[in-house]
């Protein structure tokens, strides 16, 4: 089964984001 | 809520995947702080649709089931394509949100922002024009109707 590729860290997800042409979609949540 | 039922549809994670890098912040965290700080975060969900350099293009709070989650995030994506001038693919992804989810929530937003990716890419005033016959035709009771309502008779 397809999971979203969630990367661990924000900075990698910005140069990513860059390296690939795409956006990033940062997602707060709340564990309770 | 996001995580055990939106996260789960596969047109969801297609969706994310193809579009965008994401990153999950958990907001107890001591290590998130400088994010929560950076981005005025006081409310979970809390989803923000950013450019590489992290300049937020778009942001919205609350759970959405996956039929309108999934909208809303590509009227996300298109706002991200709209700012960055792309106006060939932001008028393609709010296409896709008219065509495939022509009653949700976000349909009428789409159809606003369909316009004005049209017009930005065209400079035809007739097509601005045409777009917006479209949104009052289509959603007449929206928001984004009203948003454009200038030339309608006041009263």
């Amino acid at each position: 089964m397809a999971t979203i590729n969630w990367v661990p860290d924000f900075d990698q997800a910005c140069r990513q984001a860059a390296q690939e042409n795409k956006l990033v979609l940062l997602d707060f949540f709340s564990p309770t | 809520m996001l995580a055990a039922v939106s996260y789960k549809e596969a047109a969801v994670i297609e969706a994310i995947n193809s579009r965008f890098v994401p990153i999950q912040v958990n907001n107890s965290e001591e290590s998130a702080k400088p994010l929560v700080g950076r981005f005025f975060h006081v409310w979970t969900p809390d989803l923000r649709v950013l450019a590489p350099s992290g300049f937020e293009f778009y942001r919205w709070n609350g759970y959405l089931p996956p039929y309108e989650f999934l909208p809303q995030i590509l009227v996300g994506a298109a706002q991200g394509q709209l700012r960055q001038r792309d106006y060939e693919g932001a008028a393609a992804t709010y296409e896709e949100v008219i065509r495939r989810f022509p009653t949700s929530h976000f349909a009428p937003e789409a159809q606003y922002y369909l316009a004005v990716s049209k017009y930005r890419q065209s400079h035809e005033p007739t097509v601005l024009a045409a777009g917006w016959r479209q949104l009052r035709s289509r959603y007449p009771d929206s928001i984004w109707r009203v948003r454009q309502s200038q030339d309608e008779p006041q009263g």
